[in-house]
């Protein structure tokens, strides 16, 4: 006891050396500073150094929290795909794009090795760690992105991740082969290949920052190619998906739009497409390069998730009047197009939308009547004539005799 | 990192300049107050602090809990705050 009241009367330059002898940081012992110094004196002096200055980098343990995140999302994930065996074809298909993935593989793996547990929150960690480096400032930048892309979609996005890696693994030598399935896979082939060119032009200006979601090894440099290689996926995925919908019903870019959209909506779509039986993959799996898309499609949030497809697409008909379903006889399903195309498609709800718009530009019609009207009874004319007449009188009457 | 403010993202994203302690991420009007009672009234100063202890995470966790009752929420944002405006902008 009477070491810590020493402690308290203790000079600035003695209580410094008392600090660096019981091995706490050098620190510069200051008016401001001392109180805290003395408490961690006493705490070191009363037997537990442990806490002492633990460097843990604020980063690693944020993301500790979340690799049990992740560690409840692998059991989901590897729950699933067991379900959905019979839909093989669709996972392949919906991650033909899995090459942009494959490229940062090498660098990945030999990180996660250095940290043993947790797999993929433990790989992503790493990268992030072993990755960026190089400039402060890259990491600054990067990390002022993934907040926004956390917020909205951080459960989805692990679980994504994860099976983007799984189905990475699985296709890591049939990568070639992939290609040539979707490719192959129905006529759809040549509209596929367009909405790839169109929808990245689409999209890339705005989703640039945005792309590094997935947590690959993020660097300015390598987002442009990665954004660009990651859309070409989520086409195929989602026109995947369209087809598969668009025989039983029409309003499906509704569904395709809001399912990338809403974090709450996965669940739903995902049994929704369930019951459409071969989609199922698709509609997981998608979301990991279309929840990119979020930010910059979804003006309005689509926040409170809908009992069925139909009614969500009622609800995407009623917001968004412009973006109209389209035949699926043009060119499938390209979501690039589909907001271009529809305009001239149903010039109809054009007509309709615009129909609404003179009942209230009317307005001024209805006052023009009423004056009409008023001149009519009680000649305003008139009385508008002769007071202009009298105004020009007196206000030649005030030049010509002032 | 499970999202930041924009109060955090404005304050690193340029020199603080003459910013008052209430600019920094995670102190508000009651620990401004406060810290602005015990002396720290521009961020600068904050800095200060956060400086002289050396950029210790704890220490100045610690001290802002002690300063101005901060609590652990508010203490790491504001040392986030000034950890990332520091490996902008020192």
């Amino acid at each position: 006891m009477s070491e810590i009241d020493n402690l308290e009367s203790l000079s600035n330059a003695d209580l410094r050396k008392q600090c660096i002898k019981h091995g706490l940081p050098n620190v510069p012992i200051t008016d401001s500073s001392r109180n805290i110094l003395i408490k961690k004196l006493r705490a070191s002096l009363s037997g537990s150094p442990a806490s002492q200055t633990k460097k843990t980098p604020r980063r690693e343990t944020i993301h500790v929290a979340k690799t049990t995140e992740a560690a409840i999302e692998t059991k989901e994930v590897k729950a699933e795909p067991e379900r959905r065996t019979p839909s093989r074809g669709a996972n392949r298909r919906t991650f033909a794009g899995t090459p942009t993935f494959e490229s940062q593989k090498p660098s990945e793996n030999q990180t996660s090795e250095n940290l043993t547990p947790a797999p993929i929150g433990a790989r992503r960690r790493s990268t992030r760690d072993h990755e960026i480096p190089p400039s402060q400032k890259e990491q600054k930048s990067t990390k002022t992105y993934n907040p926004v892309v956390i917020l909205e979609s951080d459960e989805e996005d692990q679980d994504l991740l994860l099976a983007a890696e799984q189905v990475e693994q699985r296709s890591k030598s049939s990568l070639a082969r992939e290609e040539a399935n979707v490719r192959s896979r129905s006529s759809r082939s040549v509209s596929l290949s367009k909405t790839g060119v169109v929808t990245t032009s689409f999209n890339q200006p705005t989703v640039h920052p945005i792309a590094e979601v997935p947590q690959i090894p993020i660097r300015r440099e390598t987002t442009e190619s990665i954004s660009h290689e990651i859309y070409k996926p989520q086409i195929s995925a989602n026109s995947g998906r369209f087809s598969l919908h668009s025989n039983l019903m029409q309003p499906n870019i509704g569904i395709g739009l809001n399912k990338d959209r809403d974090v709450p909506n996965t669940l739903h779509s995902r049994y929704s497409t369930n019951t459409l039986s071969s989609g199922l993959y698709s509609s997981k799996a998608t979301p990991l390069y279309t929840e990119q898309s979020d930010d910059n499609e979804e003006a309005e949030g689509y926040e409170t998730p809908f009992l069925s497809s139909f009614a969500r697409n009622l609800e995407r008909i009623k917001t968004d009047g412009v973006v109209l379903n389209k035949p699926s006889s043009i060119g499938g399903s390209d979501i690039g197009r589909e907001y271009v195309s529809p305009r001239p498609v149903q010039p109809s709800r054009r007509y309709e939308i615009s129909g609404r718009r003179p009942t209230k530009v009317s307005v001024t019609d209805s006052f023009r009547q009423l004056l009409i009207a008023l001149d009519r009874k009680y000649n305003l004319r008139l009385y508008l004539v002769l007071v202009t007449v009298f105004l020009i009188m007196a206000f030649i009457f005030v030049m010509v005799y002032q | 990192m499970a999202g930041t403010s924009q109060k955090y993202r404005n304050f690193v994203a340029e020199p603080m300049g003459e910013k008052s302690v209430t600019e920094l991420a995670g102190i508000g009007e009651t620990l401004g107050g406060r810290l602005i009672e015990a002396g720290f009234d521009k961020a600068y100063t904050v800095l200060g602090q956060y400086l002289i202890l050396k950029k210790d995470e704890e220490l100045f966790k610690d001290w802002m809990k002690e300063v101005c009752n901060a609590s652990s929420k508010q203490a790491s944002d504001c040392y986030n705050c000034l950890n990332d405006w520091c490996e902008e902008f020192l």
